[in-house]
């Protein structure tokens, strides 16, 4: 009993009322997407994806207690054993996973289905936290980045194998960590630089772009570089960049029209310009800019929306439950919805910041970065902002497997942190 | 970490960078949404109405290929659908009353689920909210079924209130199966839009027509559905493909060559029927071996008529003899050789099957003596004229392409004595069909040429572009004016082929219903290690009736196997067997029948009729069976004069009638008529004042 004393003592409070904050967002969201203004349900009927993400929720809440009542040793002692039990149930699951809608990344358990990968982040970032927190590993060392990159990059990897690449990109959220564990800032800018060359290839022809990018050398290289530093070794370096994002700017080109199968290359051409296909690619897009617009500023009332029912947006209760919020919600709703979430990252890095260990410093950094991560996709791509990528909005979407390992993740972080405040006491 | 900063502040400064980060991506997504639902709300909303709309292709039909006769469909798209049904659109009432039957019906119909199973898939499709499609059936399904499913319980209701949704799709359809599939063509797997070879890949541009463009809208759940507006632009169907094939020689030779190719166990056989004057392929048939499981079958699966270009062997001695003729100005009784089975050429065997002895020209030929070929070109050109010889075959076009209008013909490979294999070797073996690469139908138009008496005829296989029934565009074979040989010559070349019939290597298949003419060959087959014992490529090309000659035709047959390996045995029985059933068939080109004819059958068939009729019959064929009245006339079966049938409202006499002549009386006087068995009437009874049946026997 001391020790249940101690968790409520410890427990960082405000994140759990932001936590349930976002819960019941989503719960009532979810009941208005599946709404059917003719044939009301009844909001904990099991008939429809509201009451099952009730139930979802309660389990969560054991889930919850089970984490919070473990030792809070065994995430850093078990890290390892956590990720490769992961890794082979990622590899398993391409072979024993069912198919749903072609990709293999759920396991049916009885009437549940599971999907490792959503789980396999947990286990990512405790891994990564418990090696840079090894006596004597050192980010700035070129060895120990790469040991702790490839610990990053695995899981991905399968999941790709999985044919479920959205859930596999979110890993990418992980420079975060990197950066902030003293990576070079050159790693992020360069990736940075990737992804703004990435969008211009897209928008621009290859050709063009390697062109712009010379005058913007030849410009970097007259107008700010005084004389001295005009050095042939810094000439070397500037052809070297160069040669590089061109071989990149080509190999984006290349990847896209001869790599990516067809469906990949529209969701591509759609994010560009979404009205290429208004009724086919461009049409979840399309859908889903009208219903969050619809709303307007205020709203148009709680179960008010008609574009997120009669199935205008795909998905309404999953991937584009944020379209029902911007629709019934309107501006106000989205301001508060991501106020919640953007409270929540901060307060979890000022946690993270706190944290007298390595290790849970990093893994609350991961965490903050996972989170962070979705919600720049999952919102993104319903605004227009990102191509279609099907992963959920942190702890709103619907469903178990999506709800589970936020709460996992998050109250693992949770944990670790009401130790160090319990400690301190 | 850049020295003279310190720890502490560069770890600040990447933790509010860190959150910086996050924030500003917060910032933006509300900067982005604040567009989206406040500036730029009515731009996203005019969507609203109007995006659901776009436009769609609409797919053209593909043109129909057909046989000769502009009627048997060799190739053509039918629509197939998809079964499907939206479980919610049925009502409650209507949907709880009848699911059980339609589930029964389904059941029955496709066989492959239980009537269990389809109703819990219906009703748990009509339980999910999302759920606005059930594909049922498991199968495509044809118009006829369509027709009949259309009847079930609840889809009878209609696509609106019962749900039932039929999605059309083209099938290409081949009524004649693999019948000449390699000449027809297939659509390409992937799109089902393109040719892939034959005529669908060659006639492409007509056959597919254009697609047209229509405004479709997107219903909730993803279907289409069709707006009739004024800015469709219609799809413009495909036109059709009128072949030269006759469905009939096609499956006279199909057969003929299927028989001689199981029996041998060849690699494959070709054959090829030609209509001497027009160049119209009548037939074009490959078929070639397949093992698998143990199991050989015999289909098309490459077009060698057209694309397999080899040493054709000794049908070549034609063009060699052609020439020698033309330059040597030779009679075919003249002496030619004393074959002792060998000569010896540039250090090498040059042999024949056997030693002939003492042969003439012609016998040369009738005999295929390689000797003989060899000793006339040596004696007429000498072996350091092969220019000459080669300006021959370009006269005989046998080193040029026909042509054809199939993509993809192979050109034939004629060595000059500039190329770089030739050799001192290269003129004599050239000469007997070695050293050289020709198709079978280019073959078969340097044989069709001398069978024309020495004028040159393109063959065509595809004859006519028609758009609905309008002939859009004609194809004729280009026909070359002159003669390539002088007459004499291209009469002594088909006496020669008569005499190989007749005397020479294809004698045991003389006898037939027609007379044939043509040349054997069998080529040792050549691989990359010179050529093989053993195998063989053998042929027999040549026309016939041999005296009036109307069809020429080649026919291949590579690496037959088992007792009997030369084309007189393998290829000769297989072109007798086509000669004989195409004579049969094509009654223009027997030989004219005696005039005169039996005018006492005529007369006996004249029963009943107008007068009028009567003597224009009578009158067209010289009849003495002149009818003296006029209206309705008539013959009782024991009598053999006219008598005139009162047109009054009484029936009349209608025994020894036949159905035709009865019914016009009959119906004229306002009877409507029933019968009953077959031939002339029997007995007849009026059913009521109207009705009349009829007992035929």
């Amino acid at each position: 009993m001391a020790n249940e004393i101690n968790i409520k003592s410890g427990i960082d409070w405000l994140t759990v009322v932001l936590y349930l904050a976002l819960l019941i967002v989503g719960f009532f969201n979810i009941y208005a997407a599946v709404y059917n203004v003719e044939d009301p349900i009844p909001l904990y009927s099991m008939a429809h994806n509201a009451g099952r993400q009730l139930l979802f929720m309660i389990l969560s809440f054991i889930i919850v207690m089970f984490i919070l009542f473990l030792e809070y040793k065994i995430y850093d002692s078990f890290a390892y054993l956590f990720y490769g039990f992961m890794i082979l149930l990622l590899i398993a699951t391409i072979f024993i996973g069912s198919d749903i809608k072609g990709s293999h990344s759920w396991i049916k358990l009885g009437i549940f289905s599971l999907q490792p990968a959503e789980f396999a982040k947990t286990a990512t970032a405790l891994a990564l936290a418990r090696y840079l927190s090894t006596q004597g590993v050192n980010i700035t060392k070129f060895k120990d980045a790469w040991k702790a990159a490839a610990i990053v990059m695995i899981p991905p990897i399968i999941i790709i194998l999985q044919k479920e690449t959205g859930s596999a990109l979110t890993f990418a959220a992980f420079m975060v960590v990197f950066y902030r564990e003293g990576l070079p800032a050159i790693y992020p800018i360069l990736l940075l630089s990737f992804i703004g060359l990435l969008i211009l290839t897209l928008l621009f022809p290859a050709w063009s772009v390697i062109i712009g990018i010379g005058f913007f050398a030849a410009a970097v290289w007259y107008l700010f570089l005084k004389r001295y530093e005009r050095t042939r070794q810094n000439l070397y370096r500037m052809l070297g960049l160069f040669a590089l994002f061109a071989t990149f700017s080509l190999g984006v080109n290349f990847f896209i029209n001869h790599i990516l199968q067809p469906h990949q290359q529209k969701r591509i051409q759609i994010l560009v310009n979404p009205d290429s296909d208004p009724l086919g690619a461009g049409w979840n897009v399309t859908q889903s800019k009208i219903a969050i617009g619809s709303g307007g500023f205020i709203g148009k009332g709680y179960l008010q929306g008609t574009q997120t029912k009669f199935d205008f947006v795909p998905e309404q209760s999953t991937d584009f439950i944020f379209c029902t919020i911007g629709e019934e919600w309107g501006f106000l709703g989205s301001f508060i919805l991501i106020s919640i979430y953007l409270a929540l990252l901060w307060r979890i890095i000022t946690l993270a910041e706190l944290q007298r260990n390595k290790f849970s410093r990093v893994y609350g950094y991961s965490v903050a970065s996972i989170l962070f991560f979705h919600l720049l996709v999952n919102i993104g791509m319903t605004i227009g902002l990102m191509p279609v990528i099907g992963i959920p909005l942190p702890l709103v979407s619907y469903g178990g497997s999506s709800l589970w390992s936020f709460t996992i993740l998050l109250f693992i972080f949770l944990k670790l942190e009401a130790h160090r405040s319990f400690k301190v006491k | 970490m850049k020295p003279g900063t310190s720890i502490k502040g560069e770890i600040k400064k990447r933790s509010w960078a860190s959150f910086i980060l996050m924030a500003s991506v917060g910032v933006l997504i509300l900067y982005k949404a604040f567009l989206l639902q406040t500036i730029q709300r009515e731009k996203t909303l005019v969507n609203t109405t109007r995006p659901l709309v776009a436009e769609r292709t609409i797919k053209a039909t593909r043109g129909n290929i057909y046989a000769c006769d502009g009627k048997s469909l060799l190739a053509t798209s039918v629509p197939i659908y998809s079964l499907g049904m939206d479980p919610k659109q049925a009502k409650d009432e209507l949907f709880d009353g009848k699911i059980d039957s339609l589930s029964l019906m389904l059941s029955r119909f496709f066989g492959d689920r239980s009537k269990s199973v389809y109703k819990e898939m219906i009703v748990k499709a009509r339980k999910n909210r999302k759920t606005r499609y059930v594909a049922l059936g498991g199968r495509q399904i044809t118009h006829e079924e369509r027709e009949q499913i259309k009847k079930f319980p609840i889809f009878s209701a209609g696509q609106h209130k019962g749900g039932v949704k039929f999605d059309r799709k083209e099938y290409r359809m081949l009524p004649f199966d693999n019948m000449a599939m390699r000449t027809v063509g297939r659509l390409d797997k992937e799109t089902h839009s393109k040719g892939a070879f034959g005529v669908e890949y060659s006639y492409n541009n007509y056959l597919s027509g254009k697609d047209g463009k229509g405004l479709f809208e997107r219903l909730p759940g993803g279907t289409f559905m069709p707006l009739e507006t004024s800015s469709d632009v219609e799809a413009e169907p495909g036109q059709d493909v009128i072949t030269t094939i006759d469905v009939n020689y096609q499956d006279m030779v199909e057969s003929a060559l299927r028989e001689q190719v199981i029996k041998s166990n060849a690699k494959y056989g070709s054959v090829v029927v030609m209509e001497i004057e027009t160049g119209e392929i009548k037939a074009l048939a490959n078929l070639s071996r397949r093992d698998r499981n143990g199991a050989t079958t015999y289909l098309e699966d490459m077009n060698y008529a057209v694309l397999g270009g080899t040493d054709p062997g000794s049908t070549f001695k034609l063009a060699s003899m052609l020439a020698i003729l033309e330059e040597g100005n030779l009679n075919a009784t003249d002496h030619a050789v004393n074959c002792e089975g060998m000569v010896r050429h540039s250090n090498k065997d040059f042999t024949c099957s056997h030693a002939h002895g003492d042969l003439t020209v012609q016998e040369v030929f009738e005999q295929s003596c390689n000797v003989g070929i060899y000793e006339l070109v040596k004696r007429v050109f000498g072996f350091n004229r092969m220019e000459d010889y080669l300006a021959y075959l370009h006269t005989f076009r046998i080193d040029q392409p026909v042509g054809f209008q199939l993509k993809g013909e192979e050109k034939p490979y004629i060595k000059s004595t500039s190329d770089k294999t030739y050799s001192g070797t290269t003129f004599p073996w050239m000469s007997i069909g070695y050293e050289t690469k020709i198709t079978p139908l280019q073959m078969l138009a340097f044989y069709n040429a001398v069978a024309n008496n020495g004028y040159w005829v393109q063959p065509i296989i595809v004859k006519e572009i028609r758009q609905a029934n309008e002939v859009t565009m004609k194809f004729e074979a280009n026909k070359i004016s002159n003669r390539f040989c002088s007459k004499k010559n291209v009469e002594i070349a088909q006496e020669m082929m008569k005499g190989v019939a007749e005397n020479g290597t294809a004698k045991k298949f003389k006898d037939g219903f027609c007379k044939i003419a043509g040349k054997t060959g069998t080529a040792q087959k050549r691989t990359s290690n010179g050529y093989q014992a053993g195998k063989y490529y053998t042929s027999f090309i040549g026309y016939f009736p041999a005296d009036n000659p109307k069809y020429s035709c080649v026919v291949v047959i590579d690496e037959p196997q088992g007792g009997q390996l030369y084309g007189g045995d393998v290829c000769a029985p297989v072109f007798r067997s086509i000669a004989n059933k195409v004579f049969a068939y094509d009654v223009k080109i027997h030989p004219a029948q005696k005039s005169g004819m039996n005018t006492n059958m005529l007369v006996k068939s004249l029963k009943a009729g107008h007068a009028e009729d009567i003597s224009n019959v009578t009158d067209k064929f010289d009849l003495d069976d002149k009818v003296s009245g006029n209206g309705l006339q008539r013959k009782r079966p024991d009598s053999a004069n006219w008598e005139k049938i009162e047109e009054s409202k009484e029936i009349p006499d209608l025994t020894g009638m036949t159905l035709k002549d009865a019914l016009p009386l009959l119906e004229n006087q306002g009877y409507s008529v029933r019968r009953k068995g077959f031939g002339k009437v029997k007995n007849y009874s009026l059913e009521s004042s109207k009705v009349i049946t009829l007992v035929l026997n």
